[in-house]
């Protein structure tokens, strides 16, 4: 085995660590009720299924419509207010759509309708920045030619973005497996799914191992179904998309109508939590190192996810690697948490360091399936150049990859380190008090103060976005340095 | 300019530099705080809500350190059943002195997985109501709710007084509900429709309720931000409730509904582990919890009833347990064996299931 082979295994085992922990510390346990999984499966695989494909369609549109705006600005604030709803605690999207959607529709058409509103935007946002960094001149080069609209579509567009599609239709696919409050709220029946049953055989009746065993097959089956993923590559072209086959008025008309749904529900929320500003004086102390607490939960984050996202662009080309990446699905958020807390101490500096650590972990493979493993694959005939040309292992990493990813590697480390700053689920298993603004709105909405909490969320929202913003400005700023 | 040179150093500097400055200046302000010199420190262990800026904890905490030359130092859980995960998981390298928050349906698989320290409160002088739940050696009763129905005053048409009521048409999908599963409130709803009806009867209504209810929520604070966005007409909650409303928000539009039935109660207990470093300490805790002041401390902050008599006197509490509790039956206090527990919660997965397979 030599060095690279080394730090591959190094890097599965970091990923299956949790995993490891809990099998050691629980072994697993087979008593289970079959029917009872059987109904839990068919209910997260179906309403997963429906919800990424619907999300896709709508997503797809939506990223159309953002190719109509010409001004940034106005582009930036859209894709902004599209990713909220994929941010605010569950509450507020919910009852956003409660408003919008009278009477509900319990059940798996409700699932995926919640759904489809909470990953739209998120869809939105990755296809278009893919779109455009995949297709810019192709678009242009495809009209010279000749070709129809239809055309375009199916024989440039699906087969040079197949894989990228793929990619985000499996992230949302996996979200939504994993999706906990959505189903119990809007499922009616429907809402016990494999993670209910895993916080069920944790929390109620203490059998880890059997928690620890649904959540294994839980991964396999994820793996079973990231398997079917293509492989494909792309070309970065990192230019605007100016065609009009792109654009579609209608998709920012989606856009503007399920915006304008939330928006306004949310924002009631927060001009009732203006009226009560009086509040946070009281809690100015508590705001202000929290609001630094969000700022080095997310900042780590996003190193983190950013070292390790090229720690795997080192550690590649290697099929069964790759194959790994493609298809590995953490365990549920509560048990990794879980796993983390069992480890080492949970005191001092450590909630600060593990909880970085754990939304690493989890999201990890998620980006390498959005859209870094066709970033890295879009180069893979400059490094077969460099190869033959004699670069070493290190010079390639340098010279090609390292200059070419660094704008991708900084989104999604942004999106990391977004995700990290709203995050409470992991935060109130390894913290031991509230750490950051969005523990804060958690704690808030737990004590009849919604309005308060609308608010927070709001500050909140914004401290991830310009923790999003700074990545995505630092890796700009980096890029243009190595390009001189 | 390729990667390895001045810029790329300047750039993790950068980043390095500015993690560590914000990092430092969270620390700097957590070390201020606790450089008086303590000789012990005593450690409690609470759900997040207690332990939190709006809840009892700080304040309690406060009082507490102004007279123990101790440090008393909170580890927060989400709530009760996450509460006693860590406590498994964790035991005694938590180093917990002190354990708040159980509730009765907690009780027996607090007991089966961890050895508490025998407790002796029973000369206190508390409400009648609570008398029942000192009866166990080993958990403390620190305050107590009573649950029922909360709704917007002057907005329903028929104001339902009985369980069976709830299943008029005019509350088709206005009620939203908890999932027993993951919400104490949830399994106090489901524990009082089996005692006021009996456990077959019981589970009939509550398959009829499955119709009736907006939603099931995880947790009580989801279904209670449904209700107070206007999503439902009637919410489970605790009948001090409306009081939040109208004290912090000076906002009288909610009421607590009066039923037939005894209602639930929910009490919330303390205990300490076997394994206490700081016992003594612990103990003086308790005893300040269960002080009229620190009795009044929770009653304001926690919106529950105090355990201590004479405490809400004269106080808003007062009145409400007079207009809706006092004369009236409330449900008995019982700790329920693990097994009736899953029991009638596979019963109730089973409906779920059944009812819109």
């Amino acid at each position: 085995m030599n060095a690279l082979d080394r730090f591959r295994a190094f890097l599965v085992l970091f990923l299956l660590f949790p995993f490891l922990v809990l099998i050691f510390y629980f072994r697993f346990s087979f008593d289970l009720s079959w029917p009872e999984f059987w109904w839990a499966f068919k209910n997260s695989f179906s309403q997963a299924i429906l919800s990424a494909f619907f999300a896709m369609i709508f997503g797809f549109f939506v990223a159309l419509g953002f190719f109509c705006i010409k001004k940034k600005w106005l582009r930036a604030t859209l894709e902004i207010l599209a990713l909220l709803p994929n941010f605010l605690p569950t509450l507020f999207t919910l009852v956003a759509i409660f408003n919008f959607v009278d009477p509900f529709p319990s059940g798996t058409f409700g699932i995926v309708i919640v759904h489809i509103f909470i990953y739209f935007g998120l869809v939105a946002v990755l296809l278009a920045n893919q779109i455009e960094s995949r297709l810019g001149g192709l678009v242009e080069q495809a009209w010279v030619d000749g070709i129809s609209r239809f055309q375009f579509y199916t024989k440039v567009f699906f087969p040079l973005m197949k894989k990228d599609l793929l990619g985000v239709f499996l992230f949302v696919l996996v979200m939504c497996f994993s999706s906990f409050s959505v189903p119990l709220v809007a499922g009616g029946g429907r809402g016990t799914t494999l993670e209910v049953l895993i916080y069920e055989k944790m929390r109620l009746s203490t059998d880890w191992g059997a928690a620890v065993f649904l959540s294994f097959i839980q991964t396999l089956i994820v793996f079973a179904i990231s398997l079917l993923a293509y492989r494909g590559r792309g070309q970065i072209a990192d230019r605007a998309v100016s065609f009009q086959w792109l654009r579609s008025r209608a998709g920012l008309l989606l856009l503007i109508c399920l915006l304008s749904a939330f928006v306004l529900g949310y924002a009631q929320g927060i001009v009732d939590g203006f009226l009560q500003m009086s509040f946070f004086y009281e809690l100015r102390f508590a705001l202000f190192k929290q609001f630094f607490g969000t700022i080095a939960l997310g900042l780590l984050t996003g190193l983190l996810t950013f070292v390790l996202l090229f720690c795997v662009v080192w550690a590649q080309p290697e099929a069964w690697f790759q194959n790994f990446l493609r298809s590995y699905f953490a365990p549920s958020t509560a048990l990794t948490g879980f796993a983390f807390l069992m480890i080492g101490p949970n005191e001092g500096v450590w909630p600060w360091l593990k909880i970085p650590i754990v939304i690493v972990l989890l999201s990890l493979t998620s980006l390498f399936r959005m859209s870094w493993e066709s970033s890295i694959q879009a180069l893979h005939s400059q490094r077969m150049m460099g190869q033959v040309l004699g670069a070493s292992r290190w010079q390639i990493f340098r010279q090609i990859e390292f200059p070419q990813l660094i704008g991708r590697a900084s989104f999604l480390a942004g999106l990391a380190a977004l995700w990290a700053s709203g995050d409470f689920a992991i935060s109130r298993i390894l913290a031991h008090k509230d750490l950051s603004l969005a523990m804060m709105t958690e704690t808030l909405l737990s004590s009849y103060r919604i309005s308060q909490a609308s608010i927070l969320s709001f500050f909140v929202f914004l401290v991830g976005v310009s923790l999003f913003l700074f990545f995505i400005g630092a890796g700009r700023v980096l890029s243009r340095k190595l390009s001189l | 300019m390729a990667f390895g040179g001045k810029t790329l150093r300047h750039f993790v500097i950068y980043l390095i530099l500015v993690y560590l400055v914000l990092f430092l200046a969270v620390l700097n302000r957590e070390s201020k705080k606790e450089s008086f010199e303590v000789s012990q420190s005593v450690r409690v262990f609470a759900y997040s809500s207690f332990t939190s800026i709006t809840g009892p904890g700080p304040k309690l905490k406060a009082l507490f350190e102004l007279s123990c030359n101790c440090r008393l130092e909170f580890v927060e859980g989400n709530d009760a059943g996450m509460l006693l995960q860590r406590l498994k998981l964790e035991s005694e390298s938590l180093g917990a002195d002190l354990v708040i928050g159980f509730d009765q349906y907690d009780l027996q698989k607090a007991l089966g997985e961890h050895k508490w320290r025998k407790l002796d409160f029973s000369n206190l002088n508390i409400e009648p109501e609570v008398r029942p739940a000192l009866s166990n050696n080993y958990f403390v009763p620190y305050d107590w709710g009573v649950l029922g129905f909360i709704a917007r005053k002057g907005e329903l048409k028929l104001t339902p007084k009985k369980l069976d009521d709830l299943l008029h048409s005019e509350f088709t999908r206005k009620i939203a509900l908890q999932d027993p599963r993951s919400s104490s409130p949830g399994m106090q709803f489901l524990f009082w429709v089996i005692k006021s009806k009996g456990e077959e009867e019981g589970l009939r209504f509550i398959q009829k309720m499955f119709d009736q209810a907006h939603s099931y929520s995880p947790s009580w604070s989801l279904s209670y931000g449904l209700f107070q966005k206007k999503q439902a007409s009637l919410v489970y909650s605790y009948l001090t409730s409306p009081l939040y409303h109208e004290l912090i928000e000076n906002d009288p539009s909610y009421e607590a509904l009066s039923f037939a039935e005894p209602l639930a109660i929910q009490y919330e207990f303390l205990g300490i582990p076997e394994y206490c470093k700081q016992c003594e300490l612990a103990e003086k805790f308790v005893n300040l919890m269960l002080s009229p002041e620190g009795q009044k401390i929770l009653m304001e902050k926690n919106f529950m009833f105090p355990v201590l008599k004479d405490v809400k006197k004269g106080t808003p509490f007062q009145a409400l347990n007079d207009k809706l509790i006092k004369d009236k039956s409330l449900m008995s206090f019982e700790i329920p064996s693990n097994t009736d527990i899953d029991r009638l919660l596979l019963r109730w997965s089973e409906l779920r299931r059944g009812e819109k397979n």
